[in-house]
């Protein structure tokens, strides 16, 4: 009713909650214990949401892990399942990823509702897949592309949106965990602190001459406040030891345990030294001392090699877990693509692909940490070039100066430059494209640039609505503009600007 | 990057290659052998680790060092930072336009090679003292003017370290310097041509872009090089004490 400590202790113990109450409040009216023990364990159980929330951000971390590996079979996708238009694919090949065409869209479902479940938002990714304007590109613009991309992008935008979503249910546990933490730590706090108060008052009352039984009273509260602040830090430091390697000798700790040893010390000798003169109390309290220093030098060497041990063994463990999580990427990523260039090894393009796409992915992995935030721009920008790397077989190099997070008018941006980069990717004529966004204060900007032989955009036919309708237009519509520049034999150039202000902007 | 060798430059421009994989060192060799045929190159050593590349430098003395950025051995990390630190005898002073002194010794310059594009790797190296920072993907023929423009005390960004260069300066923040010199931030013409390598122009396409001489882009880059090296701007210390540079 309170806190819902006797609900959580009914639970434990598999009683009805009306018997657990009745018994609290029947110990509180005889002398007093039921109050303190309700407040005890108010202050020291960690609360359901804390625990859940311990639990769900472990899953969802265990998700996010495996959701990357999905990357095996989405490859193999990718390769096998569209005919490369040079070479026509190696026929033994197709029946043999066909069933991966089928997978592919059967697993990805199951992660994505899985995941938004944890993350409980629509996540961006979805209606950049359902804007009709993406849809209906592929069938109107870009004729020359292969039927079977479109399955595998689609494929390939639903494990982000579940990986997203999956990244985003995990950092949005954990803090939810770390927030639990501190709230039952602060609890603790105020518990100790009541006590003492209370320590304090019954000290008053005894000396202005009120009748308490300061005896027992007294030293009860002081060992419990003792108690409650050294377990919780106890608590905690359980907890960080496996999550920081520095262990949980920060200061702070130290002294919160050192004064919790204090108080149950001082609160146990008050208590068995009840009503003696304050002189032996204080020769009493040395000789406890003087005990205490000497278990303590005697254990001192064994304790110490104990918590060496202790360090060595969670080292190693972390080294165990991280040589098996590099061993389970390399595995689902590097010798899956080596096994396939040997196959292929006759088919030049499909190797440089595969490398390329190997390469990248490798790269994200060792250099990419900190960059690959799925609600951020940059990270969807080099989402969006190695999709169209892995369609074209083009070298896309892609430069980010600045970040923001994707609204709903960045990702108008970001499909005009996936259209504009997938353009500039099949004209390239085997040379890089390069693609660089630069999100400034009041805008974004980016262009896309390629070597090919450049075009001449009057040229282009009305019916062929790539350039007009989904880049130029596009812009437009959400009060950007878009500029084509492109010369004989010296390339092409897109520049898309998307201003916040939303008004259209005038060319120089 | 410019495809002819500014005149200054005396030619052959000497060579050493430092990586600790041989096939990597005999692609350099075979990608710049073209120029080492018409007489621009001349290739002087070899080396594969920390040590032998000290030693080799300080030896052969070459123009341009061509060096990986991760090397085994040595102390500190990565390993082409104290190749530079521990050769920085060699490199001379910077002067804002990279020209020795009038009568002093030939300088050694470096251009880091590498396959990482870590923006730690970047900074520390580059804040180490080299002279340009390309990545292995480069063509022949672009290592070759790359090679040529730092010899000639240029400096050589890549699109991606000019995307580092306004990253770290703020300028996607709106931040512009208001006077050239000013270390922290870069002036408005240095931002148009980071911008413009970034996009991925070549520096004779930024000079026809910005109607200014190819000349007057790589007194632009130096400056922005110089100010890579010397800034105290909290971007770059940050990153630079994270990795204990400073």
């Amino acid at each position: 009713m309170l806190a819902g400590v006797a609900a959580g202790v009914a639970v434990h113990l598999g009683l009805p909650v009306r018997a657990v109450r009745f018994i609290f409040i029947v110990a509180t009216f005889m002398g007093g214990p039921g109050a303190v023990l309700y407040a005890w364990l108010w202050a020291l159980v960690p609360d359901e949401s804390s625990a859940a929330a311990a639990e769900a951000a472990e899953q969802a971390l265990r998700q996010s892990s495996y959701t990357p590996y999905t990357g095996g079979p989405i490859l193999g996708t990718q390769i096998g399942g569209r005919p490369f238009p040079a070479s026509g694919a190696v026929p033994a090949a197709a029946p043999a990823s066909a069933p991966e065409v089928g997978t592919a869209p059967v697993t990805q479902p199951e992660a994505a509702p899985d995941a938004s479940k944890i993350s409980e938002e629509p996540t961006s990714e979805t209606m950049d897949v359902g804007e009709p304007e993406t849809l209906s590109a592929p069938a109107s613009v870009a004729a020359n592309v292969e039927p079977g991309a479109q399955p595998t992008s689609s494929a390939t935008d639903a494990a982000q949106a579940a990986r997203a979503a999956a990244v985003a249910a995990a950092v949005e546990q954990v803090e939810q965990e770390e927030r639990s933490t501190r709230r039952t730590r602060l609890r603790a706090d105020l518990f100790a602190g009541l006590c003492l108060l209370a320590a304090a008052a019954v000290l008053v009352a005894s000396w202005s001459g009120w009748d308490v039984q300061a005896g027992l009273v007294l030293p009860m509260l002081i060992v419990a406040s003792g108690a409650v602040i050294a377990y919780a830090q106890f608590d905690e430091a359980d907890r960080s030891r496996w999550f920081s390697p520095t262990g949980f000798t920060t200061r702070a700790a130290t002294l919160r345990l050192l004064l919790g040893v204090v108080l149950v010390v001082l609160g146990i000798v008050l208590m068995v030294l009840q009503n003696t003169d304050p002189l032996l109390l204080g020769q009493t309290l040395l000789a406890t001392f003087a005990v205490l220093v000497g278990v303590a030098v005697v254990f001192a060497p064994w304790g110490v090699r104990f918590w060496r041990a202790l360090d060595s063994e969670r080292a190693g463990r972390v080294r165990e877990a991280e040589r098996a999580d590099i061993a389970a990427h390399l595995h689902d990523s590097v010798l899956q693509t080596l096994a396939l260039i040997q196959r292929r090894s006759s088919d030049g393009a499909e190797v440089n692909r595969l490398a390329r796409a190997q390469e990248r992915d490798l790269r994200g992995w060792l250099y990419g940490g900190a960059d690959n935030d799925p609600t951020m721009i940059s990270a969807r920008v080099q989402a969006l070039a190695a999709e169209a790397e892995d369609v074209h077989g083009a070298v896309i190099e892609v430069v980010t100066v600045g970040d923001r997070p994707v609204d709903e008018r960045a990702i108008s941006l970001l499909s005009a430059l996936r259209e504009a980069v997938a353009n500039a990717a099949r004209h390239a004529g085997g040379e890089s494209v390069r693609v660089y966004v630069e999100c400034m204060p009041d805008g974004i900007e980016a262009f896309v640039r390629d070597r090919g032989p450049g075009f001449d955009l009057a040229a282009v036919p009305e019916d062929r609505l790539g350039v007009r309708e989904s880049i130029i237009g596009r812009m437009e519509r959400h009060g950007g503009s878009a500029r084509i520049r492109s010369e004989a034999g010296e390339g092409t150039e897109v520049r898309l600007l998307l201003p916040d202000d939303g008004a259209p902007e005038e060319e120089k | 990057m410019s495809q002819e060798a500014t005149p200054a430059v005396k030619l052959p421009v000497r060579v050493v290659i430092v990586d600790d994989h041989r096939v990597f060192r005999s692609g350099v060799r075979a990608e710049l052998a073209p120029a080492v045929a018409d007489g621009r190159l001349d290739i002087v050593g070899e080396a594969g680790d920390v040590e032998e590349a000290i030693a080799v430098v300080a030896q052969a003395r070459p123009d341009v060092v061509l060096l990986d950025v991760h090397l085994p051995g040595g102390t500190m990390r990565p390993g082409g930072r104290e190749v530079l630190s521990r050769s920085a005898s060699l490199i001379g002073p910077t002067s804002p336009n990279g020209q020795p002194a009038e009568g002093a010794e030939p300088v050694t310059r470096f251009l880091a090679l590498s396959v990482s594009d870590a923006a730690e790797d970047v900074i520390a190296v580059i804040r180490a003292g080299a002279r340009g920072y390309v990545t292995k993907s480069i063509t022949g023929t672009e290592l070759i003017a790359a090679v040529l423009t730092v010899a000639s005390g240029d400096a050589v960004f890549s699109p991606r370290l000019a995307g580092f260069v306004l990253d770290a300066f703020g300028t996607g923040a709106g931040e512009v310097a208001a006077v050239d010199d000013e270390l922290d931030r870069l002036s408005a013409r240095e931002r148009e041509v980071m911008r413009l390598i970034a996009r991925g122009y070549a520096y004779k396409e930024v000079a026809k872009e910005l109607f200014i001489s190819v000349k007057t882009v790589e007194t632009h880059v130096s400056a922005v090089l110089r100010k890579l090296q010397l800034s105290s701007r909290h971007e770059l210390t940050r990153w630079a004490a994270d990795r204990r540079l400073l």
